[in-house]
């Protein structure tokens, strides 16, 4: 069932954006409506299409109504984890996050594995352990959401075949995750 | 063509199907070779095809990045966002480009409701049994994300497929509901276009999967086919005037197909079929397994797969007018 988001969970998101990203939710509901599915499911909406079923969500057809926009995030234990989708519409707006791959490491990262220090050949700016980052690959195409394993100072020392990046949600998931 | 029945138990054994699919396939067409090319070519699998998502990518540059990975596609003269992969070195759906969402793959048949119906941008848009989404997303591509997509499934799995290819494709005008598209009307929405790819016994699917030869029965077809009518007299009522409906099913039976389009013709004056002009298929039937039917039913299109290199199906486009128009 769809309903507009929550005024917490909302604010959740926001803190949720703000820490990972350094970006406001405002930033998307300037765009975008915020809806909730089956009470996990965080989808965007555009304006248009909302008003055209807004009235549904009041009526007895709402339990029908399944998915409008797109998957943004969701939440798991509480916790707000970020869609693939959600992932590459913050990489549309934001690069500071960015993290190139070499086509190797894309291939593996397509296939839910994490990067070693080889496959990196780029990134936007010296990250520190914790930190999120958009991978994409030569193309700057978003590929998915990892996380740093160390600090930049470790990583220079690293070998190749270390892990540098924990995948998180990549878009082989659209492969992985078919019904 | 009638064939004697020693023919017909030879044909029933040589290619493995029930003896009154042969029996019905050999009225079907009008020479023996034919129905010798259409069993033959039931034991081949039809090409893949692709078609691109150019709300995501121009056709030249996909070509181009599928082209140096070594695929090798061929053109379709009547679509240019489609293509036939001639070769493939690796599977499609382990690209990148795949889960990108540039492309979509589907048989080549699978893209003319879509292309037929012709939805715009200011259009109302309903997609009656949508999952899993082939015909939804290239429908969501030619009305450039704008408009209202309604895609209705019965199916909560299949929608959850419908699901994961709208956000793939990054498609944005779509709005999913689950239920019975016979309930349709109960959403109180009037369509500018419709697409019934109607439910059906999957005749047309022999190629993909050889054990359709003996998963249905006569009573099977009979009974798809007052699903599929029941259906295509919901969409006429929630049709706008001027609006147009586009039936199409993956089933070669004339039950399926052409009898329930005459059905719909003889209790609604104001529905006509529109001519479909495309350079692939043949003429629906007028005159079937002793049956004669309106003529204007020949403005829809069947595809073959010994004659269109496609699995079997049947594409009907449909106007309403106003009465005694």
């Amino acid at each position: 069932m769809l309903k507009e988001l929550p005024g917490d969970i909302k604010k959740q998101l926001d803190n949720f954006l703000t820490m990972r990203f350094n970006i406001h939710l405002n930033m998307f509901t300037k765009h975008y409506v915020l809806l909730l599915a089956n009470n996990r499911e965080i989808l965007f909406v555009e304006p248009r299409v909302y008003s055209k079923v807004k009235h549904y969500l009041r009526s007895r057809y709402r339990k029908k109504l399944k998915y409008i926009g797109f998957p943004f995030a969701h939440i798991i234990n509480k916790k707000i984890e970020l869609d693939i989708e959600g992932v590459c519409l913050i990489h549309s707006m934001n690069y500071e996050n960015e993290l190139i791959v070499n086509n190797e490491g894309e291939m593996l990262f397509l296939y839910g594995k994490d990067l070693f220090k080889k496959s990196i050949i780029g990134y936007a700016k010296h990250y520190r352990l914790g930190e999120y980052v958009i991978v994409v690959n030569r193309l700057r195409e978003c590929l998915g959401l990892g996380e740093v394993m160390m600090n930049y100072e470790e990583y220079k020392k690293a070998k190749d075949n270390d892990v540098i990046i924990r995948n998180l949600v990549d878009r082989g998931i659209y492969l992985r995750a078919k019904p | 063509m009638l064939l004697k029945k020693s023919q017909l138990d030879y044909l029933a054994k040589k290619y493995n199907y029930p003896l009154y699919m042969i029996d019905r396939f050999s009225k079907m067409f009008s020479t023996f070779n034919e129905l010798i090319d259409f069993l033959d070519a039931n034991e081949t699998p039809p090409p893949v095809a692709i078609r691109i998502n150019t709300l995501k990518i121009a056709p030249e540059e996909l070509i181009i990045r599928l082209s140096k990975k070594g695929f090798k596609l061929k053109d379709v003269p009547w679509i240019s966002y489609v293509k036939i992969i001639d070769y493939a070195p690796y599977s499609l759906s382990s690209l990148p480009e795949y889960l990108l969402g540039y492309f979509f793959i589907q048989d080549l048949a699978s893209v003319i409701p879509p292309m037929v119906l012709s939805p715009s941008e200011k259009d109302i848009v309903l997609d009656m049994c949508a999952a899993p989404g082939g015909k939804t997303t290239h429908l969501a591509q030619l009305m450039g994300n704008q408009g209202f997509l309604f895609a209705v499934d019965i199916s909560n799995k299949r929608i959850s497929a419908l699901k994961s290819n709208l956000a793939r494709m990054g498609i944005r005008n779509t709005i999913v509901f689950q239920f019975n598209a016979k309930n349709i009307h109960l959403l109180n929405i009037k369509f500018d276009k419709i697409l019934l790819d109607a439910p059906c016994t999957g005749e047309g699917l022999i190629r993909v999967d050889k054990s359709r030869k003996w998963k249905r029965s006569i009573r099977d077809i009979n009974f798809m086919s007052q699903i599929q009518y029941t259906l295509l007299e919901r969409a006429v009522s929630v049709l706008k005037t001027g609006g147009t409906i586009v039936y199409s099913t993956c089933s070669t039976t004339p039950e399926e197909n052409e009898f329930v389009i005459s059905k719909l013709l003889k209790n609604h004056g104001n529905i006509h079929v529109e001519p479909i002009e495309l350079p692939i298929g043949r003429r629906a039937y007028t005159s079937i397994f002793g049956k004669v039917l309106q003529k204007e039913i020949a403005g829809g299109i069947r595809l073959f797969p010994h004659t269109d290199n496609t699995i079997g199906f049947f594409v009907c486009k449909l106007k309403k007018v106003k009465h005694n128009a």
